[in-house]
Formats: structure tokens, sequence, C-alpha cells
């Protein structure tokens, strides 16, 4: 993978000039910025609309990218159908097995080594599952306020209820946002337009009318994820992750409560040698924009732990 | 690199033997775990000596001194071996020192309950306080009893009773040092320890420090309900210390939560009392990380 990206792709606020590249035959949008251990950020959410999770992309990260970046080599990307990347190509790939397989793909074609993965909300998830599938590839794995790795009830039907605006509308997807946070301060206009241009952009729109159409999510995302998760916990049970951990939480994030966090950590510490529990009080469901300098210090130091071997 | 001292100071009359480092207005005051005539381990200052040593602060005093009947520090009253005995120890220290514009506390297991006793007092200003595995301060209810350090061999702080306690408490045995087990040993046989057996060895002595906990305990549940805390808290908690659950330490970061100041919870596995010792690296990067962060709210230059 070329690290001069090509003057075509676009790019994000605060996340420096985009690239191209191949994964798993998708045409891939991704960046990176700084020298040092391998960071990959991997964000939340899935395919569809907002109002389920749907219309993330890498702009989450367009605060935290430069921090992090002082003192390690980010990277991040979009992911299948959301942002810049292409769509997947069949029915049957909107799914979280695409989606990770997609991510599996993209750390091969980076060739950056074993890299640190982080993965917020469903993309705790994902960052989970990909390295159980492929531990060659990671060497550790930060886990942020997720819901769908953890055991339990998450809360976001519950507290993201009844969203008065349209979802793909500005206010619709500060209301979400705001939902999400404990302080929604950090939920402003300039954070928020660029998701809003992008679902407004043709490929997200012809691709929630195939969703919608077809009942893509109904039919194979639900149903697929279902099966990953049962199949993904046995797994961590069983002690099969071999990488150390770190898990982050807000205290007060009302989609995610921290027990979640806490019967996570009572899983992953049976087996693995190196499992932290970082929990923050005064955040939702966004510590790297709500607590963003206690974010940055949990990262950088568990990485600098990790790569002095101590 | 290392330039800790060890020091004898005087502290309104009192003989206080300290282990220190560095120079600056900003302290770091370490203060150490265990109930001298009671804990079936002897704590001291020298509990922080390595952590000492690796810490790198500039700007920063830091200073762990011998709580009464720990160490070289003999104990005056049975009341100065209880929390708020150890409150009002800390705040004579830090008078002595003298020349400090910042107080930071960090407290690790019994010495918790008298930290957050000074920090919500108005003797002395602290700026932040570190906990290390608060079990003191963590609430009970009507849990079962710890029971992990009931039954030492005898004689109690003997070189094997002390060698049984420190296997139990660490999670990681062969990490901790055999320094500080000969240490725990000339400590025992010294007159600050011999001083607070005696005076534990009194039933109303006794059972006047358990009253204190409860009173200090209460005292802490009442504040964060009613007030909370208003300076930065942090809560480092292993998974494996016998000395209190995992369940106790989330209960303790909730009741903390309720304060204006920020607070966080570091739960470690493979950990167990002694976490300088157990997670070494870790413990050092993520205080010296807090008090970089409370450094960079205050607007104080972190060296």
């Amino acid at each position: 993978m070329s690290a001069a990206p090509p003057p075509s792709a676009p790019g994000y606020p605060g996340l420096g000039e985009g690239a191209w590249t191949t994964a798993e035959g998708l045409r891939t949008w991704w960046t990176e910025m700084g020298d040092g251990a391998p960071l990959v950020l991997v964000y939340g959410g899935n395919f569809g609309s907002p109002a389920f999770g749907g219309g993330n992309c890498a702009m989450v990260w367009s605060d935290t990218f430069e921090r992090l970046a002082a003192s390690l080599r980010v990277i991040t990307y979009d992911r299948p159908g959301n942002g810049y990347t292409a769509v997947p190509p069949r029915p049957e790939d909107y799914t979280m097995e695409y989606v990770i397989g997609h991510l599996v793909g993209f750390l091969e074609q980076l060739d950056a080594g074993p890299v640190h993965l982080l993965g917020h909300s469903r993309g705790g998830f994902i960052v989970t599952r990909a390295a159980l599938l492929r531990q060659d590839l990671v060497k550790s794995l930060t886990i942020v306020t997720s819901g769908t790795l953890g055991p339990g009830v998450g809360m976001n039907a519950v507290a993201l209820a009844g969203n008065p605006h349209s979802p793909f509308s500005l206010d619709g997807m500060k209301w979400l946002h705001s939902g999400y946070s404990y302080d929604p301060g950090h939920v402003t206009d300039e954070w928020m337009q660029p998701f809003v241009d992008l679902l407004e952009g043709e490929q997200y729109r012809a691709m929630m009318e195939q969703i919608e159409g077809e009942r893509l999510l109904e039919r194979f995302f639900f149903p697929q994820l279902q099966r990953d998760k049962r199949e993904t916990l046995r797994w961590l049970e069983e002690g099969r992750l071999q990488r150390p951990v770190q898990i982050l939480w807000g205290l007060t994030d009302r989609t995610v409560p921290v027990r979640l966090g806490y019967d996570l950590f009572d899983i992953l510490a049976r087996h693995e040698t190196r499992v932290t529990l970082s929990v923050t009080d005064k955040c939702g469901h966004f510590p790297y924009r709500e607590v963003p300098g206690w974010f940055d210090d949990m990262v950088t130091t568990f990485i600098e732990e990790v790569e002095a071997d101590v | 690199m290392s330039d800790r001292v060890e020091d004898t100071l005087s502290v309104e009359g009192q003989d206080v033997r300290a282990l220190s480092k560095g120079s600056g207005s900003k302290l770091l005051l370490m203060a150490h775990t265990g109930i001298p005539g009671i804990s079936p381990f002897c704590g001291s200052a020298d509990l922080f000596a390595e952590l000492l040593d690796a810490l790198d602060l500039p700007g920063y005093r830091i200073l762990a001194p011998d709580l009464p009947g720990a160490g070289g520090t003999i104990p005056r009253d049975p009341r100065d071996l209880g929390p708020e005995g150890t409150a009002a120890f800390l705040a004579r220290v830090v008078g002595a020192v003298g020349g400090v514009d910042e107080v930071h506390l960090l407290a690790h297991g019994e010495s918790s309950l008298g930290a957050l006793g000074l920090a919500r007092s108005s003797s002395v200003p602290i700026a932040s306080c570190f906990l290390v595995a608060p079990n003191a301060a963590a609430p009970i209810g009507d849990s079962i009893q710890n029971v992990s350090l009931l039954s030492p061999p005898v004689p109690r702080w003997g070189s094997r009773s002390l060698r049984w306690a420190v296997r139990r408490l660490a999670y990681s045995p062969d990490r901790f040092p055999v320094e500080q087990l000969k240490c725990m040993e000339a400590h025992a046989a010294g007159p600050a320890h011999l001083r607070a057996v005696e005076m534990l060895s009194d039933p109303v002595n006794r059972s006047g420090l358990l009253g204190a906990q409860l009173r200090s305990q209460d005292e802490l549940y009442a504040y964060c309900r009613d007030h909370g805390y208003g300076i930065p808290l942090t809560v480092f908690w292993g998974a494996g210390d016998v000395t209190a659950t995992v369940a106790r330490g989330a209960v303790l970061t909730e009741i903390l939560g309720s304060g204006e100041g920020a607070l966080d919870l570091q739960l470690v596995n493979q950990c167990g009392h002694f976490a300088q010792y157990d997670r070494a690296f870790q413990l050092r990067r993520v205080l010296e990380a807090a008090l970089a962060r409370t450094a960079k709210c205050t607007g104080s230059a972190n060296g």
C-alpha cells in the first residue's frame, strides 16, 4: 500500500489527506498520520439508517486522529458502504462477517506487521472478531464502549427512541449523538455536517434504497450478527483471544451500561494475561470526544506498555 | 536513575521516617497500606521504594512517610492508627514540609479512607487523589466477611507469617522483592510496630479503631451523596486483590462519581493488593498521566 495518497481521494476534516486502496476487492478509502507503533481505528455503527446505527464513517475520529498521531502511526478507513468506501457487492454481503473480512483484507494490504486495533461500539466487536480470526495481524486490542461485544442488554433502543427529526438531517444526527453523550457540547454542526453530506450523497441513497427494498438488514445483517456474537463470546470464554486487551467505558453511558464492561472484563480476564477495564465518569458513548485527555492517556500508555512487553 | 533519600522528619515534635525524592512546590504524598498491629504484614514507606525510583515527575517532591505504627514512626495515641488519625497525620506532614503549592495524594489500601478524609477537609487543599486498592473506603454492606487473612501462622509478624501474608496478597509473589520482606521483618521487631501491637492488644482501643473506620466511611458516603469531590480521583483496583472484590470496587467508583471532579477506575487483571509489584509499569504510567492531566486542568506546568 502506498503511503503517498493520490490527489483524487477525498478527505475529512482533521484526518489529513485520504487515499484509495483495495481490500476484499472493494475500493476502500483510508488515511494515516504520524509515526510510531501502528494503531488502526475502527468506528461503530452498521449499514442503513442512522436511526439503527447506520451512516457512520471515519469522520468520527476528526478530533482524535491528530492527537493520537503525536506518538503513534494512526490509521483509519471507511468500512464497506460507509463514507467514501464502495458498497458491498452482493446483498448477502450486508453482514458483519463481510465487514470483518474487509478489515482483515485491509490489514493485509496495509502490511504494517501486527497492529494495535481500537474499535468503538460495534467497531469493538469488529476488531475483536478480526483478532480472533487472525491473531497474527494483531498486537493488542482496545475496545471502547461496545454493547455489540458486551454480554448483556444494550440500551440504545431505549435511550435513543423517538427521534423527533429525520435521522438523515443535521438536527436528527445531532439529536442522536447528543443522546449518546453525557454532555452533548461536543456534538457540533461542524462535526456532524460531513456525515449529513454523505448521507445525502448518491451512493448512500442508492444503498438505502436497496437495503430497505430488499430487507437486507432483516434478512442478512441481524441474523448473521446474532450467530457471530454467540460464537465470538464462546471463543472468548474458551480463552482463544490471546492478545493484551484494554476496555474503555463511560460510566454514564446511557446506551451501553458499564455493567456490560465489567462482564466483558470478567470473561477476558479469565484467560488473557493483560486485561484492563478503564472507566471514566461523566462520559457517555464517546470517550474520545467527551474526555479526550483521558482517552489519549489510556490508549497511549497501554500501547506503550504492550510495545515495552513488560 | 533515582535520588531517593531516607530521612527523619520532625513533625510537630514527632519523628517521622520517610522516603523522598525530587524537589519542587508540588508535593506527591504517598500513604502506604496496612494497619499496624492488625494487618498480618508490615506496611511502610518502603513499599513505595521501587515506584518512587521509577517515577518521572519533574517539579514534584515525592514523599512517602511511615504512617504511625509503621517503619520508624512511633504512634503517640491509638487513634493515630485509624483513618481519622491517618488524615490528621498526613495534614501535619504537609504542614511540616512547607513551601508547598499543591498537594497530590496517593493512598494505598487502608490509608485510602484517611486520605479521602483529608481530601474533603479544609485543613489542607488537596489537588488530586490516586487510590490504589482502596479496600477500606469501599462499602461492605452485608456482604460476606473477607476471611482471606484471618489465620496467619504464629508467631504473628514472624518471617514465616509475613511471607504467608505477602503470598496471599500479591498476585505474583515472585515479583514481590525479597528485600521488602526483609524490611517487613525488621519493621515488625521495631519500636513503632511493637507500640502499635501493644496499643491494639487492648480491646477498647481495638473497638475504638473499628468505630473510627465506620465513622469515616459514614462521613465519606454522606459527603459523596450531599456534595461530591471536586478534585480528580483515580481508583486503581487489582481484580486479584483478596482484600476486596471487584464488586466493591465498582460500588466505590459509583459512589465517588457523584462530584464535579474527574473520576476514573482502572480495573486490572492478574493484579493483587500490591499493584506496585504486580503491575509496576502500568501503575506508574497511569499515575504520571493522571498527574499530568490534573496539571493541564489547573493550568500548572508539569515539569
